[in-house]
């Protein structure tokens, strides 16, 4: 993964499967999104984010037993890599490096 | 409770074969399940959405991973090779096309409304079609069933129905039909509940459902005794009416039920979407008779179905048919002179009539649709013109006329996949609103469904669409002029070749519209002059009710007078009612359009088959008043000619040109066949112009009406 940052929609996914504990797939993650952030999440954007996550290695997956209402299917239920919590680890301080000293800004705005 | 197969199928397409393409389509199954809970239709859409987004999303990503990789590893530029068109440029091109779409929302809404419009309207005919014409009658080897009619040709009607007694004899001596069964419509009330229904049912022999090879969805089918009088008090019920009257209860097999007088057992009901001989049929019960109950076996009044027996064809049970046919006329030449047989499938039968009005139908919509092609053609064509500079400015680039014909051809599918969504969308609503209002005039109507082969249909009609107007901009898009194109810049409109190909779409479309105009003109035309038509009695004022009380309840005929009597006193005291008046069947509202055979006092005949046939009414002193009918000669009735003490008639000006001639009508007596074999003896007292009793296009009848 180099030295990139991640993004802040690949942040938000990882904290919600973060959240979610052993509960992470695909629903829920949304759900979980929508929940906390009150936004709406574009599933296609989901979905596309989890497996540039997998790939990037930051989160690991498996493939539970196939249910009847899932159509045969099995939930992929995913976890936070140690890389991965090592990225938003990495992230965080950055941002919070940045936003040093900025309080007064935010004060303002108000 | 799963998604749509084929959405599945697409989604699966869309987002590949991975373990994580199996985890999106799990999770949208699991959601789906979910929602259907509360709603099939929201789940759908909802389904559908989610398919366009993720396999959307799938789509480009995928792709522009592929198209990047292939980038780095390839330095040529992919967007103007002048080698294969491959997918990614398409996808490109699709892109592009969608931009255009967003870009121009004004052009696009004229473009798709107007593609909609054409491919709705044809989807939505071809349904009809389809239903109607096309698709077998939904019965066991429907095409094995066949029509039997007695023909007459001594009047020379090729369709005529059934005695009995004919139909018992087609059975002992045919071997072409492995069985013949007769039915009729009727119209009955069923009572016991707080409001008597009106009921249609038909009557049929017990052998009709082996005919038709349809088993019960519930309890049986009627026994080979039950057509015997006495046995038949057993009924077989619709899946509508065992619906929407018995609440679907399966415990409803073996009730008893208080159908027209009489108390009969439910022994069955068909399965959804049985229906025989029409639509409307919500029941059927045996004739409970034999032929000897029928008296002449020269009154047919029962139509008659069969089928081949195995190995036979229709041509070769015509010819039997008419063999028998001759026998018969031989063996009984006073009821069957005359009578010949005439065979025809089932689905002949019941087509016959709409089978012109629905191809002319096509071809119109066809038409208009083409016309719908050829403006859109000119709407490309010109913003194609406009595009000049654009399409120079890629020419230049490195792309080759393939390149921009395909994607200009890319562009027009889009307005013509949009036009074929909505066109579907729309025939969807349309084929309920036609439904509506063409009521019962066609047949087959309920089974009208927009089904794979109809979809099938309009994927094939909206790509022809959208290739045919499409042709002409991609055609004329290839003759660029580099120079020109880019000097001029996007002044070309109206020149050389462009404007020719206009022109002749112009022309192309004119010709198309006038042929359709005039077509439609013709139709309008001959709807007018059938509004025009004289039926012979006064339409507008008046106001028509259908009684039918059961009989049991009124078995003297003093009651059922006193019943007719009080209903028609009350109604013409209601405020606002001039006068009213009755009639055993009005005319052109169908049924009752058998004749009888009658002598006229002092004449002689050969045999029965040369007595006069007349269509007979039973009226209210009044009903030719209150009608309007116009009296030519003698007078109307009066009331002391109802009270039965004095038996008079009046018949129409054409029984009078047809059967007296020349001599005076007022005066002679009829003889009516009433039970007694020489006849009960009406006098004439007055002749009424003639009313068009059985549909607006046939001739009037020679009728005849007497007092009750």
């Amino acid at each position: 993964m180099g030295n990139g940052f991640l993004g802040e929609f690949e942040q938000m996914v990882l904290l919600a499967v973060l959240q979610l504990g052993d509960d992470a797939y695909g629903i829920r993650i949304m759900e979980e999104l929508e929940a906390r952030v009150d936004r709406s999440v574009s599933r296609g954007a989901m979905y596309v984010t989890l497996d540039r996550l997998e790939t990037k290695g930051l989160l690991t997956s498996r493939v539970a037993e196939p249910t009847p209402e899932r159509g045969g299917r099995g939930k992929r239920f995913v976890v936070v890599s140690r890389s991965g919590i090592q990225a938003l680890a990495h992230s965080r301080e950055a941002l919070q490096e940045l936003w040093r000293g900025l309080e007064p800004v935010l004060d303002d705005a108000r | 409770m799963r998604p749509s197969a084929l959405l599945e199928w697409l989604l699966g397409h869309l987002v590949g074969a991975s373990p994580a393409a199996q985890e999106i389509m799990g999770d949208l199954s699991e959601e789906y399940v979910r929602r259907r809970n509360s709603g099939r239709v929201q789940a759908d859409l909802w389904y559908l959405r989610a398919v366009l987004g993720v396999g959307g999303r799938y789509l480009i990503t995928r792709r522009t991973t592929l198209h990047n990789m292939r980038s780095a590893s390839d330095e040529r530029s992919i967007t103007h090779t002048r080698g294969t068109y491959g997918m990614a440029h398409w996808l490109q091109d699709l892109r592009y096309g969608l931009r255009g779409v967003r870009r121009s929302p004004g052009f696009a809404i004229v473009v798709i409304g107007t593609l909609a419009l054409g491919i709705g309207a044809n989807t939505a005919i071809y349904t009809v079609l389809k239903t109607v014409l096309l698709s077998p009658l939904p019965y066991a080897e429907s095409d094995e069933i066949i029509q039997t009619w007695v023909s007459d040709s001594n009047r020379g009607v090729p369709r005529w129905g059934f005695s009995l007694h004919d139909l018992q004899d087609w059975r002992e001596e045919s071997t072409a039909f492995s069985s013949i069964g007769a039915y009729l419509s009727r119209q009955g009330t069923l009572a016991g509940s707080d409001v008597p229904q009106r009921v249609t049912y038909a009557l049929t022999t017990p052998s009709i459902f082996g005919i038709l090879g349809v088993p019960p969805a519930l309890g049986r089918l009627f026994r080979p005794e039950e057509q015997l009088p006495g046995r038949d008090n057993v009924v077989i019920l619709s899946h509508g009416f065992w619906t929407s009257t018995f609440g679907s209860d399966p415990a409803v097999i073996g009730r008893r039920i208080q159908f027209d007088g009489e108390q009969r057992t439910v022994v069955g009901v068909m399965p959804e979407g049985f229906y025989f001989p029409g639509n409307g049929s919500q029941l059927w019960k045996p004739f409970g008779m034999v032929p000897e109950d029928e008296g002449s076996r020269g009154g047919r009044w029962v139509l008659g179905i069969g089928r081949l027996a195995a190995g036979r064809t229709l041509a070769s049970a015509q010819v039997e048919m008419e063999g028998i046919a001759t026998a018969l006329e031989e063996k009984f030449p006073a009821a069957n002179e005359g009578m010949g047989a005439f065979l025809e499938t089932r689905s002949a039968f019941v087509t016959s009539g709409s089978s012109n009005v629905l191809w002319i139908t096509w071809g119109v919509v066809s038409l208009v649709l083409m016309i719908a092609c050829a403006n859109v053609a000119n709407l490309m064509l010109s913003r194609t013109s406009a595009r000049g500079r654009e399409l120079a400015v890629r020419a230049s680039l490195g792309a080759g006329r393939q390149r921009v014909f395909a994607m200009l051809l890319t562009e027009g599918m889009i307005y013509s996949v949009f036009g074929g969504v909505l066109g579907v969308a729309l025939a969807y609503s349309g084929i309920d609103w036609f439904r509506d209002v063409t009521g019962t005039g066609l047949p087959r109507l309920s089974e009208l469904s927009i089904d794979g082969s109809v979809l099938l249909y309009a994927i094939g009609v909206t790509l022809a669409t959208g290739l045919l107007f499409n042709l002409a901009p991609a055609f004329r898009s290839t003759g660029i002029d580099l120079a020109r194109d880019l000097k001029e810049g996007t002044r070309t409109v109206g020149r050389g070749s462009g404007r020719r190909l206009r022109e002749a779409l112009v022309v192309t479309e004119l010709a198309l519209s006038v042929t359709v105009l005039v077509g439609a003109g013709l139709l309008v035309r001959s709807m007018q002059e059938m509004t025009r038509i004289d039926t012979g009695f006064q339409g507008p004022g008046r106001l028509t009710a259908r009684v039918s009380p059961s009989w049991d309840e009124y078995p003297e005929r003093a009651d059922a007078v006193a019943l007719y009597s009080d209903f028609l006193a009350r109604v013409a005291a209601l405020p606002g009612v001039e006068s009213v008046a009755a009639i055993n069947a009005l005319p052109l509202a169908g049924g009752n359009w058998w004749g009888i055979r009658v002598r006229l006092e002092g004449e002689i005949y050969e045999s029965e088959a040369h007595q006069h046939r007349f269509l007979y009414r039973a009226i209210t002193p009044n009903y030719f008043e209150v009608m309007g009918i116009p009296l030519r000669t003698g007078r109307y009735p009066t009331p002391d000619d109802d009270a039965g003490s004095a038996d008079v008639i009046l018949i129409s000006e054409a029984a009078v040109t047809q059967y007296l001639g020349d001599s005076d009508p007022i005066g002679r007596r009829i003889l009516l066949p009433t039970g007694q074999p020489e006849g009960r003896p009406y006098t004439i007292i007055g002749v009424v112009g003639d009313v068009r009793d059985v549909t607006v296009t046939t001739a009037a009848t020679p009728h005849r009406s007497h007092s009750r």
